[in-house]
């Protein structure tokens, strides 16, 4: 069986864990994507421990850029990750120095923009409060809800008596996570929302 | 719990289920419409934190679990399951014969079960009475229904959907008498139903001497030794967990004693998240009206807030009770 491309995609498009996590993988075990990364951030002033850390990042807005459609298929989705990882590291270091200057034509012009697709680490550190305030059946749901899964498969694998009942546990979960970002002032304002 | 104003419409816009046109024309309304943008960003953020879990689970694998043992070929594992079926195709003769060999076995068995066995004898007597070897374990409720207690109505469906089967309505319907408390009392305990097992929905791999007191009090529930039940878990506790508080409840409402039940099933419907939340908030309603007229305004309260809501799980017991009541 040939790996393509379009396989790829397909599989990271399907909704199905199995599929997912194998396409993913094709990417994340490539030896010579993640050479090609560590050697990019090393000549950039990284350190090997940074290389790892915005290479796994970057297969995480990798794989949520597929699976919302965003890559335009302007380029092999070798080029794409390796693009990733490129506004991924100026990411990384702004964290670090927020006056690192973002340039363009590191990008070679193969991709639009990606950064905006990081989430900020104060975002992200807000969001993860509101995600420990779920249990781990929560979470789970939401996960397979995200993952577009049917109510009638999240019902069989998490055991609700029927797919009405998913969906209503799948509101509460959410409706749960909705009242934590509420009760938090700070990130309420920060998003700009009068509640 | 009311359902945010615009949420399917929001849901479908970042949800890309919206035509580009369509889309255009959200993002207008959005922008002149301030509680339309707040519950668009109160949305959006949930997404994100649904996009974050993903992104924690897809670093655990990275970081663990793809080391160990990387995900397996999705299509390998389908090209073996065609290979067995191929192997069956090519076999196709030797399945046909074990299968007409194994009609004719089946075929020679039933008939000669039919040949020999003999109709049970019929028997026209009265069936024997078994006297119990011990008393019955099963506490009697305190305030019991007689089959002759005039009931105004019977539920059409039962209480607990999932658990209970369907109770036949073959009471016949009276002119309700005036509301006493002794009708809220016996109304109550129509509508009760037992929840369903207890200690099965305990995980124990436990041997039965190192059984905990939760998992010994739900056996009790579930076998009807309310009192046992109560005992063993002892009198309520600020740490309590929502289980121990619902075997409770169940024990208190069963022993008559409906206030302590009402505050052990109010914990639990306090917090949706918790195992049982919506079954706590039906038994409080019925603890509730066990206590009418003294708990009118709670009753009425939560009777209204579950006949409105459209997730409850009891939307239309609670309105069938708010119209039985009224």
């Amino acid at each position: 069986m040939e790996i393509t491309d379009q396989l790829l995609i397909e599989c990271i498009q399907s909704g199905e864990a199995k599929k997912r996590d194998w396409a993913l993988y094709q990417f994340y075990s490539d030896g010579s994507i993640r050479a090609w990364a560590t050697n990019y951030i090393k000549s950039q002033g990284g350190k090997e421990e940074d290389a790892e850390d915005v290479f796994q990042e970057a297969i995480c807005v990798f794989d949520r850029n597929l699976r919302q459609g965003r890559f335009e298929g302007k380029s092999t989705l070798k080029t794409y990750l390796i693009s990733i990882v490129k506004w991924g590291w100026v990411t990384y270091r702004r964290k670090q120095d927020p006056l690192t200057e973002l340039k363009f034509e590191q990008m070679n012009g193969t991709v639009e923009s990606v950064e905006a697709q990081y989430f900020s680490q104060e975002k992200k550190n807000l969001v993860d409060k509101a995600i420990d305030a779920l249990d781990e059946r929560c979470q789970e749901l939401l996960r397979y809800y995200k993952m577009d899964y049917s109510m009638k498969e999240i019902q069989t694998l998490l055991g609700f008596s029927s797919p009405e009942m998913a969906k209503k546990q799948a509101y509460r979960c959410r409706s749960r996570l909705r009242k934590v970002f509420i009760d938090n002032p700070a990130l309420m304002e920060a998003l700009n929302i009068n509640i | 719990m009311a359902k945010p104003l615009h949420f399917d419409k929001i849901e479908a816009y970042l949800t890309g289920q919206l035509t580009d046109e369509e889309s255009l024309q959200f993002e207008k309304e959005a922008a002149n419409d301030q509680q339309l943008a707040n519950e668009l960003s109160l949305q959006r953020l949930e997404h994100d934190a649904m996009e974050r879990m993903l992104e924690q689970e897809l670093k655990n694998k990275m970081a663990s679990s793809w080391a160990a043992s990387p995900p397996a070929n999705p299509f390998l594992e389908k090209q073996e399951a065609k290979v067995v079926q191929l192997d069956a195709r090519k076999n196709w003769r030797v399945l046909r014969i074990a299968a007409a060999i194994g009609g004719v076995l089946l075929i020679t068995a039933l008939l000669w079960r039919l040949t020999n066995n003999k109709p049970p004898a019929i028997v026209n007597e009265p069936p024997k009475k078994e006297t119990p070897s011990e008393p019955p374990t099963q506490e009697t409720p305190p305030i019991t229904v007689p089959e002759e207690t005039e009931i105004v109505e019977t539920p059409d469906e039962p209480v607990n959907k999932k658990e209970q089967p369907k109770q036949e309505n073959n009471k016949t319907e009276r002119p309700a008498p005036p509301p006493s408390q002794n009708n809220y009392l016996a109304m109550a305990e129509n509508l009760y139903t037992a929840p369903s097992s207890q200690a099965s929905s305990l995980k124990s791999g436990d041997a039965p001497s190192e059984k905990s007191a939760i998992l010994q009090a739900a056996e009790a529930l579930d076998e009807g030794r309310f009192k046992e039940a109560l005992t063993l878990l002892g009198p309520p506790a600020a740490d309590d967990q929502s289980t121990e508080r619902y075997i409770r409840g169940h024990a208190y409402f069963k022993t008559g004693k409906y206030g302590a039940a009402a505050e052990e099933f109010k914990i639990i419907a306090a917090d949706e998240f918790l195992p049982n939340y919506q079954e706590a908030q039906w038994y409080l309603l019925l603890s509730y009206l066990a206590q009418l007229p003294t708990t009118e305004k709670e009753f009425k309260a939560l009777a209204n807030q579950l006949a409105n809501d459209e997730y409850s799980d009891y939307q239309q017991e609670a309105k069938d009770l708010l119209e039985k009541v009224q």
